[in-house]
């Protein structure tokens, strides 16, 4: 079990740094060993009592990468051999040592790595459960040199087999457990690990060293072997595995060498063969190291486990403690949640100090929400949900809104516990609450204007409020829009894709929008979105009043439609009218001008520049042009009658004498009287009359009166007066044409239709008198648009009197 | 006694003019459209022509146009006789190079009377 990872572990990477030197110092280590071993040995026996240079070599294999291994067992063999040759030894048995070295190296190697790839991690030391493989390699690589040596000794030297093989198998194994392990531990740093003062750790060395140094001095000789072995407890607890390990490996050279003195434990009398005390010395060493190694590499697991725990705790803590969000560890307890911690947020939302609450219940801080916080954690312990999320009011002052999060993490070391985490909601619900205060102080108002749809939504639209006038308007209800739907669903996505710039904002911006009814019918409606703002400006939602504007829109269009049929009707008539214009024109044109010719030739005819003309033929000529003037003035009357609507625009208005005019009406109608009606015209002694107008349009006027008095007058006088009035009285002056005749009249009843066109009076009628019946609606027409006003006045079968006033030129 | 030139599709508005401006003592020449006219102009010396406005091919308006802008030797006085007599007609007229303008209906003695006020240069108020 390895809690601290340790990644550089392969062989390779573990002599990297090392290399060549490493294995050349290895070698220089064997090689002295191994001759101090052959020297110190004793001299009744053929081999050595320790033999540390199996542990260093075999070391130097296991660290190795499995490629490397036939070169380094060959320095084994050739430097152990050279050592005992060094030493005295004969040549043949030295090189058998050496091969009974080497082999013990490779089959420890191979034993140790059994099972395991060729690059892999090398053997872990870092737990009790590693030490077995350990113990069974250094026992095969042991008891395979002693195989080895025992056979040469039995062989070559005629020494006892059995004798060397237990001989060299104990030397050879309590020295490779005593450094082997060291080995191993090279390059972890959780062997380094200790907790202890460096003092401290000292004084351990020093004592448990002196100890052993004491028990197996030459001038003791009582067996207290055993005195030392809870000094070594003690050191598996105080030190590091390696230093530990250091520990046994000096207190192994330390019990060695002084054993060769022939004192202490194994050195009292002379019961005990050197051969049998050097065996007990070495399993005293064995106990050394078994002793010590497994109780210092659970200490070191703990210790590391320990330490990780406070480093992963630290992490948490420090997570904990630092995090915006508020936080508080809970324990549930029986009806409440004990406070094992809280950071300072938490602190600050639930308005109380860190160490007010600690180690107190949290469920009576809460005061009324206590009980549905604890009854929640309680679902949770007992496995019914996993995780509890609460909006709640707390009453600090002022009142704070938080959004509590409960989490459940079971089965901790300590028990159930229970994270409490805190969100301050306040401001985001205070403006809500704003808001919704404030719809819900108008909601009586809002839903009361049932034709109008108003949505309030959030800051994505969502609808939040919607009124009744919507179901009316749209078909749905505030359940079908509250929370599911956002305002642009309510528009018709055809329109919504053909006008995007316009929804950029989030929602679309104010005007007429096509809306999709819940039953899918499309309406149109008038829009006006409004963003709505807290007081610091950031926007929290829209608010969206729609009008139908469906039936409007419908009477717009036709409107437009009637408007647009009207204007065709105007176009035609336009060009009706210019039709009748041209054809006018063109009437008046044929018309007068043939009448111009006969009227011409009459008048030279009358002349008599042509020749003399008797009384009889001027008779007929005098008939030709009546009739002629009578024609030319019907065409005159029906060309204006044509131009009426036109005449005021028309008018080319001049100051002009109203007498010269008259002379002239006179001259023109005197030729209709035909010699039986006589035509008088008064004009005032003062002289000029003179008013502003259309000479030529107050000329058709005149003559129309005159001509229509000399008409109804069969025989008799025509009276045609010019005057003035008011002229002289700060009045504006008027002038006044009257026209009196004797003729036949006109009946009471008809004189107020006397100026409609095409009415003729009944007594004209009757007398078989021709005429148009435009004559007197033109006078009106012509005397209104100069500002004057007409009158008849008549009396049947006695005559009439016409009087037009007209304003006077103002110069006058 | 002037030279005066008649030009009017009517032949007997021609008739009546050469007839009645004959005996008021005057020389008178007749064309019956505008190219004829324009063609007599350019040969003949002519103090006044009476111009009908409405005519085929080409219009008195038009007759006038060109005898203004191009002048043949002698340059006549224009009196232009019309059946329109509308302001603007009259304007038409006058603008288009016209000395004075008779609206037609005319009584013999007014159309002379307005041809001998135009030769004294006293052009008549139409």
């Amino acid at each position: 079990m390895s809690l601290t990872p340790w990644a550089p572990s392969t062989p390779t990477a573990l002599l990297a740094g090392r290399g060549l030197p490493g294995v050349a110092l290895g070698y220089v280590a064997v090689f002295v060993l191994a001759v101090l071993s052959v020297h110190f040995a004793p001299p009744d026996s053929d081999v050595a009592t320790w033999w540390p240079a199996a542990g260093v070599g075999s070391a130097m294999v296991v660290l190795s990468p499995p490629r490397h291994w036939p070169a380094l067992l060959g320095g084994v063999l050739v430097v152990t051999g050279a050592a005992n040759a060094l030493e005295g030894r004969g040549l043949e048995v030295a090189a058998l040592f050496g091969l009974g070295n080497a082999a013990e190296s490779l089959v420890l190697a191979l034993v140790l790595r059994a099972g395991r790839a060729p690059r892999s991690s090398l053997v872990p030391m870092r737990a009790p459960e590693d030490l077995p493989r350990v113990l069974v390699a250094i026992a095969a690589g042991a008891m395979t040199a002693g195989t080895l040596v025992a056979a040469t000794v039995a062989i070559a030297l005629e020494g006892s087999f059995a004798a060397t093989w237990t001989n060299v198998t104990a030397a050879h194994g309590a020295a490779t457990l005593l450094i082997l392990p060291l080995a191993l531990m090279v390059g972890d740093p959780q062997a380094r690990l200790s907790d202890d003062p460096r003092v401290l750790q000292a004084v351990q060395v020093v004592a448990t060293l002196g100890a052993f140094a004491l028990v197996h001095h030459s001038g003791q000789s009582l067996p207290l072997a055993f005195l030392p072995l809870p000094l070594l407890v003690w050191g598996a607890q105080v030190l590091s595995p390696r230093a530990l390990a250091l520990e046994a490996l000096a207190a192994g050279l330390i019990v060695t060498a002084l054993a060769t003195e022939g004192g202490g434990p194994f050195g009292s009398d002379g019961d005990i063969s050197a051969r049998v005390r050097d065996a007990l010395v070495q399993l005293d060493l064995v106990v050394i190291a078994l002793v010590s190694l497994p109780l210092a590499l659970n200490v070191s697991q703990r210790r590391a486990a320990l330490r990780e725990a406070v480093a992963v705790g630290e992490t948490y803590r420090r997570s904990m403690t630092e995090s915006v969000i508020g936080t508080l560890l809970l324990r549930p307890t029986d009806g409440g949640l004990h406070v094992l911690d809280l950071n300072e947020p938490a602190g600050d939302l639930l308005g109380v100090r860190r160490d007010d609450l600690l180690g107190r219940d949290w469920a009576d801080a809460l005061g009324p929400h206590g009980g549905l916080v604890v009854d929640a954690a309680r679902e949770m312990t007992a496995g019914r949900r996993s995780g509890w999320e609460h909006e709640l009011w707390f009453a600090t002052e002022p009142a704070r809104c938080v959004r509590l999060a409960l989490s459940w993490v079971p089965d901790t070391s300590s028990g159930d516990l229970v994270v409490a985490q805190l969100v301050d909601l306040t401001e985001q619900r205070v403006a809500q609450r704003s808001l919704e205060k404030e719809l819900g102080f108008n909601a009586a108002l809002l839903d009361a204007t049932t034709g109008i749809s108003i949505i309030a939504a959030d800051r994505d639209g969502l609808a939040t409020y919607v009124n009744r006038g919507t179901r009316r308007l749209l078909g749905y209800a505030p359940s079908d829009l509250v929370g599911r739907r956002h305002l642009v669903d309510l528009y018709d996505p055809e329109e919504l894709r053909e006008r995007p710039a316009e929804t950029e904002l989030g929602a679309p911006v104010s005007g007429d929008w096509t809306f999709v009814g819940a039953d899918g019918r499309r309406l149109r409606v008038s829009v006006s979105v409004t963003p709505l703002r807290d007081a610091a400006g950031e926007l929290i939602g829209y608010l969206q009043v729609g009008e139908d504007v469906t039936e409007r829109a419908l009477a717009q269009d036709a409107l437009r439609a009637a408007l647009e049929k009207e204007r065709q009707g105007v176009e035609e008539l336009e060009r009706l009218d210019r039709s009748k214009s041209d054809f006018l024109a063109t009437v008046s044109h044929e018309l007068r001008t043939p009448m111009t010719s006969i009227m011409g030739f009459n008048e030279l005819l009358a002349s008599e520049a042509v020749g003399p003309v008797n009384e009889r033929q001027r008779e007929l000529l005098r008939r030709g042009t009546r009739a002629g003037q009578r024609l030319l003035g019907l065409i005159e009357n029906i060309l204006t009658m044509s131009r009426t609507e036109s005449l005021v625009e028309s008018a080319h208005h001049v100051p002009l004498d109203l007498g010269a005019l008259l002379v002239r009406v006179v001259e023109t109608t005197e030729p209709l009287g035909d010699g039986e009606l006589t035509v008088t015209l008064t004009l005032p002694p003062s002289g000029d009359v003179r008013v502003v107008g259309d000479a030529a349009q107050l000329e058709r006027a005149l003559v129309n009166v005159v001509s229509n008095a000399m008409k109804f007058t069969p025989g008799g006088e025509v009276r045609v007066a010019l005057g003035s009035v008011g002229d002289d009285a700060g009045q504006p002056g008027r002038a006044v044409v009257t026209v009196e005749d004797t003729g036949i009249g006109i009946p009471v009843e008809e004189q107020g239709r006397l100026f409609e066109r095409f009415f003729r009076a009944s007594s004209a009628v009757r007398a078989s008198i021709p005429g148009t019946g435009l004559g007197l609606a033109i006078v009106r027409t012509i005397v209104q648009a100069h500002a004057g006003t007409v009158t008849v006045d008549s009396q049947p079968g006695e005559g009439t009197t016409v009087r037009i006033s007209l304003p006077l030129h103002p110069s006058r | 006694m002037a030279r005066l030139l008649v030009v009017d599709d009517d032949e007997d508005i021609r008739e009546l003019l050469s007839l009645a401006l004959g005996i008021a003592g005057h020389q008178v020449l007749t064309a019956s459209d505008g190219p004829a006219a324009l063609g007599l102009l350019a040969e003949e010396r002519v103090d006044l022509m009476v111009l009908d406005v409405s005519m085929p091919q080409m219009s008195g308006l038009e007759v006038a146009r060109r005898v203004r802008a191009t002048p043949p030797t002698s340059e006549p006085l224009i009196l232009m006789l019309s059946a329109m007599a509308d302001p603007d007609d009259i304007a038409a007229g006058i603008a288009s190079g016209a000395d004075s303008y008779a609206t037609k209906p005319f009584t013999i003695p007014a159309l002379t009377q307005a041809v001998q006020r135009l030769l004294e240069g006293r052009p008549s108020c139409p």
